[in-house]
């Protein structure tokens, strides 16, 4: 079976098994869009302070939520599910794959439901060159994904893993949203959002590599 | 052991020549004495680069060779790197105040990439913590810290990304804008704090050394102490 094929039945896996907890559906989203409610109460209702910090608010619901997304209970293999993958020879590497692409998913959705809830509720000004967020929502969503399944790997098992997983992701994901959140801002101001879109695209390939090149690693270490 | 105490004194006299060249060095024309704090933040931030680097490598090593060294080098290494990182962040705070007017700008992406890049580092030290297998221990934390890397080059170009209030590089492939005097205290301060650097890795990686030891021995201890229980089900 190919590696793409191995990789997808890891994805639909993860897939069925969220749909079947609904964790993200239920729980993270509601939580997430309760969270965009909350800060303009917080902030004040001035319209144009909303309106500019509308965007900036938008991408930290999303890294933050979205760790959560990328760290629910269904994407963690339990003890069997690890032996059984190991017995069938199924490289590490797919599972990690297999697993970003389904969190990836998650994260698309996520972002999906909140990103209109945020026009609604901040009203910012849409960039005249909008498409380009069709690029940037699935480049964020991808780099956090990958970003969640190696911090996920890195504390399986251990001691208060559920306390330091969220620390260790949303720590490495600050280039994400310094990326994400410049080549917005670019595209608002309407100025050159190449130096942000290259960082963001930078840091996806290196946290792919890393977390191809050390998936064995991590699974010998009972991951 | 001599080489230890000699690259001890060595860095000792070297941060006291350091210290004494970086007080009596004339003030700066616009910053004034504030600007004497610069001789302990830039070496401490270049510590702070230097060490995650070499954690880098040990990193790497236990990776490739599964060598307990490499672990050692990596987690003292990373220590130390925390340790600066913080020295550079509140020495940057104590300059920052009098020449900006405001200790911590939210706006300046060196500062924020850098205060990012500590918390990843303290995660690193608290993942550690937090697990007792040492051949985990080390496999888990080489992934972190080879991960952890890619921000090392964000916070150094930081100041070239984007131009916000921190200053861009001291020293740039076409020169300086240091005076001679300054420049012997500011390279004076570099080549001692790298010395002490050298010192406390030499001793954290000793120190390290005897924790594994004597882990291994209260293992040892245990396994001895402990018998099987005889739940006389052999017969004889």
């Amino acid at each position: 079976m190919s590696f793409w094929r191995q990789a997808a039945i890891v994805t639909r896996r993860d897939l069925l098994a969220e749909g079947r907890s609904g964790e993200v559906w239920w729980v993270v989203l509601p939580f997430g869009l309760v969270s965009l409610f909350l800060i303009p109460v917080a902030v004040g209702s001035q319209r144009s302070l909303l309106a500019d910090i509308g965007p900036g608010m938008f991408w930290t619901v999303v890294l933050l939520f979205g760790m959560f997304v990328t760290l629910r209970r269904s994407a963690q293999a339990t003890p069997a599910e690890a032996d059984v993958l190991a017995l069938v020879v199924v490289d590490p590497a797919v599972v990690f794959v297999g697993r970003s692409i389904a969190s990836f998913a998650l994260v698309l959705v996520f972002q999906a439901v909140t990103a209109p809830a945020m026009v609604v509720l901040f009203g910012p000004d849409i960039p005249e060159r909008w498409g380009w967020l069709l690029l940037l929502g699935p480049l964020t969503a991808l780099g956090m994904a990958m970003t969640g399944t190696l911090a996920g790997g890195l504390v399986a098992g251990t001691r208060l893993g559920t306390t330091l997983a969220p620390l260790i992701a949303i720590s490495l994901s600050f280039p994400l949203l310094v990326g994400a959140s410049m080549t917005t801002s670019g595209l608002v101001a309407g100025t050159d959002i190449l130096a942000p879109l290259i960082l963001l695209t930078l840091v996806v390939v290196l946290v792919a590599i890393a977390g191809v090149l050390t998936a064995r690693p991590l699974e010998e270490s009972g991951a | 052991m001599i080489a230890q105490r000699i690259l001890d004194w060595l860095a000792g006299i070297a941060i006291l020549a350091g210290a004494w060249l970086a007080l009596t060095v004339p003030p700066d024309a616009v910053q004034g004495v504030y600007a004497r704090v610069f001789h302990v933040h830039v070496p401490s931030a270049w510590l702070a680069f230097l060490a995650f680097g070499v954690t880098l490598v040990g990193s790497l090593g236990w990776l490739v060779a599964k060598r307990p060294w490499f672990d050692r080098l990596a987690h003292s290494s990373a220590e130390i790197g925390v340790f600066f990182t913080g020295l550079a962040i509140i020495t940057g705070m104590i300059w920052g105040y009098p020449v900006w007017g405001v200790a911590w700008d939210w706006g300046d992406a060196r500062l924020m990439a850098t205060a990012v890049m500590f918390f990843v580092y303290v995660a690193y030290l608290a993942l550690r913590r937090t697990i007792d297998d040492p051949d985990v221990r080390a496999t888990r934390s080489a992934v972190l810290g080879t991960a952890a890397f890619v921000l090392v080059p964000v916070v150094y170009f930081s100041t070239i990304l984007w131009r916000t209030l921190h200053q861009g590089m001291t020293i740039r492939p076409d020169g300086t804008d240091m005076g001679p005097e300054m420049l012997t205290a500011f390279l004076v301060n570099l080549l001692a704090f790298t010395i002490l650097y050298l010192a406390f890795l030499t001793h954290r990686m000793r120190i390290a050394r005897m924790e594994d030891e004597a882990a291994a021995r209260a293992t040892r201890t245990a396994g001895t102490a402990v018998e099987a229980p005889d739940l006389g089900l052999i017969d004889g």
